[in-house]
C-alpha cells in the first residue's frame, strides 16, 4: 500500500514534470524581474556551474526538523512565518527568499505530521512558486489530498521534498542560480531559526552542536550570497550574514580522523567514517548566534 | 477518484515511453527501493560512453551522527552497475563496489559535517544511466554515536 502510495506521489511529480515541459502554469505576477534585471551590470565572481555547485553544499531543513522531534521538543506553529504573510512578498527577491522559508516550515509541518496546519502552507508556497514561474512543479491538488489523508502523509514528505528539489533544479538549468540562492537561503535561515526558538525552551544539547556544526554551512552561504551583492536587495542579506559569520568565527569546530571503514552486515554494505568532532560553543555564542538568526530571518520575513 | 489515478499514470506512461530506459522509471524504482526512510534528494546520473569511466561528480551536505542510506537503480542497458564513490575533499571514504561485488544499496555513517562529493562511473565502456536515492536512516545523539 506505501508503495502503490508512494507510486501515484511519484506520478504526481512527474506529472508536473511535464506540465512544466509545456509551459505549465503560470501566473502574471508583477515583480518577476527584480533580481535578473539588478544582476546585469556586472560579471559575477562565481560562474553559475560553481553557484550550482556550492547550492548542494547548504543543509537541508529536512534533517534539522527530525532532529528537532528527536529532541522531544512539541509542535510550536508560532515559531513559523505566518502563511498570511504570502500576500505581502511582491518582489521576486522577497518571493523566492520566503519561499525558501515556507519550504523549510513546510517541512517542520510535515515533519509533525500536523496536517491540519499544512494547507495554508502548501498554499503560500504554492502561490510564490507561481510569482517566481516554478509553480509548475506543486502540484497543488495531490499534495492538498495527501495532506488531508493521514495515510497519506509519507507520500506527502516525499512529494514536497521532492517537487522543491526538481524546482530548485530547474532553475539552476535555466540560470536562474541567483533565485535559487535566494530559495535556498531562505530556507537555510528558517530552519535555523526554529532550531533557535527549540533551543531557547530546551536547551538541548544535540541541537546546541547542529547549531555550532552549521559554522562550515555559514561560511559557504556566504561565498554563494557573496556573489550576488551587486544587488541591493542580497547586499543587505549579505551583511546580516556577515554579522553571524563574526560570531561563528569564534566557535571551535574541531575533528578527530580516524580511519572510514566499510563492513558488510546481513548482507547490507555498511561504510563508517569513523571521525569524531568536538563542537566548542558557549552559551553566550549560542545566544548571540541566537539573536543574529532572528536578525536575519526578520530581515527575510518583514 | 480512480479517474483521476488512471489519467495521472496514464499521463505518466507517455513519459516513461518517451525517456525510454534511462527516464523517470528509473526514478520511480529508485523511490521504491528506498524503502521506509526519509527522502533527502535524487541525482539524475547520466555517463556517456566517453567519459563514464572517468564518471561525475555531484556535491552533498551530510550532517554528523546521521546514518545515511544511498541507494541506485541501475538503467536496464547499462553494461554494468554503476560505481559510487563518497569522498570527504581528496579523502574516499567508501564506495559501493566492495570485495568484488556491487552493492546497489549502502549505508554511510557520518560523523563530520561538511560538504562531501559523491563520484559516480562505470567501467562498461558504454553509455550508462541510473538514478540514486539519499535518504535519512537515523540520527544520534552526542552520545549514541557508534564507535
Amino acid at each position: 500500500m506505501t508503495l502503490t502510495i508512494k507510486n501515484l506521489a511519484y506520478t504526481a511529480i512527474c506529472v508536473g514534470m511535464l506540465s512544466s515541459c509545456t509551459g505549465g502554469t503560470q501566473t502574471n505576477n508583477g515583480g518577476l524581474d527584480d533580481i535578473p534585471d539588478s544582476l546585469t551590470g556586472a560579471p559575477l565572481q562565481l560562474s553559475e556551474n560553481v553557484v550550482n555547485d556550492m547550492i548542494q553544499n547548504i543543509s537541508s531543513p529536512v534533517e534539522m526538523a527530525n532532529q528537532i522531534k528527536n529532541s522531544g521538543a512539541g509542535f510550536d506553529q508560532s515559531v513559523l512565518n505566518s502563511a498570511d504573510r504570502m500576500k505581502d512578498y511582491d518582489t521576486s527577491f522577497k518571493r523566492a527568499l520566503n519561499l525558501g522559508a515556507y519550504s523549510a516550515d513546510l517541512g517542520y509541518i510535515n515533519t509533525f505530521n500536523k496536517n491540519t496546519v499544512v494547507v495554508s502552507y502548501l498554499l503560500a508556497v504554492k502561490e510564490l512558486a507561481d510569482g517566481l514561474n516554478v509553480g509548475q512543479f506543486l502540484d497543488f491538488n495531490t499534495l492538498s489530498r495527501l495532506a488531508k489523508n493521514s495515510t497519506n502523509l509519507d507520500s506527502l514528505k516525499l512529494l514536497s521534498v521532492s517537487s522543491f528539489n526538481e524546482m530548485d533544479r530547474y532553475l539552476r538549468e535555466q540560470k536562474r542560480a541567483n533565485v535559487s540562492t535566494a530559495i535556498v537561503a531562505g530556507a537555510w535561515v528558517e530552519g535555523i531559526y526554529i532550531t533557535c526558538r527549540v533551543i531557547e525552551q530546551t536547551n538541548d544539547k544535540d541541537l546546541i552542536l547542529r547549531l555550532g556544526e552549521q559554522k562550515d554551512i555559514v561560511n559557504i552561504l556566504l561565498i554563494i550570497l557573496n556573489n550576488y551583492r551587486q544587488d541591493a536587495n542580497f547586499a543587505k542579506l549579505v551583511g546580516t550574514v556577515e554579522d553571524l559569520k563574526k560570531i561563528y568565527d569564534d566557535v571551535k569546530v574541531t575533528t578527530e580522523f580516524g580511519e572510514p571503514e566499510t563492513k558488510e552486515i546481513d548482507g547490507m554494505l555498511i561504510i563508517e567514517q569513523n571521525a569524531i568532532t568536538h563542537v566548542d560553543i558557549t552559551p553566550e555564542q549560542v545566544s548571540r548566534i541566537i539573536e543574529q538568526v532572528k536578525v536575519i530571518r526578520q530581515f527575510i520575513v518583514e | 477518484m480512480g479517474r483521476i489515478y488512471l489519467t495521472l499514470i496514464g499521463l505518466f506512461s507517455l513519459i516513461v515511453t518517451s525517456s525510454g530506459q534511462c527516464g523517470e522509471e528509473l526514478m520511480k524504482q529508485a523511490l521504491s527501493e528506498m524503502g521506509s526512510y526519509q527522502y533527502i534528494k535524487d541525482f539524475d546520473i547520466k555517463l556517456p560512453a566517453a567519459s563514464s569511466k572517468t564518471g561525475t561528480k555531484y556535491s552533498v551536505v551530510l550532517n554528523s551522527r546521521t546514518k545515511y542510506q544511498v541507494n541506485v537503480a541501475n538503467g536496464s542497458t547499462n553494461a554494468e552497475n554503476v560505481i559510487l564513490q563518497i569522498f570527504d575533499g581528496d579523502k574516499l571514504l567508501g564506495t559501493n563496489f566492495y570485495n568484488g561485488k556491487t552493492y546497489n544499496v549502502f549505508k554511510f555513517i557520518c560523523s563530520k559535517t561538511g560538504a562531501y562529493k559523491l563520484n559516480v562511473f562505470c567501467n562498461g565502456g558504454t553509455d550508462a544511466c541510473a538514478r540514486a536515492v539519499l535518504s535519512l536512516v537515523e540520527q544520534y545523539s552526542d552520545n549514541e554515536m557508534p564507535k
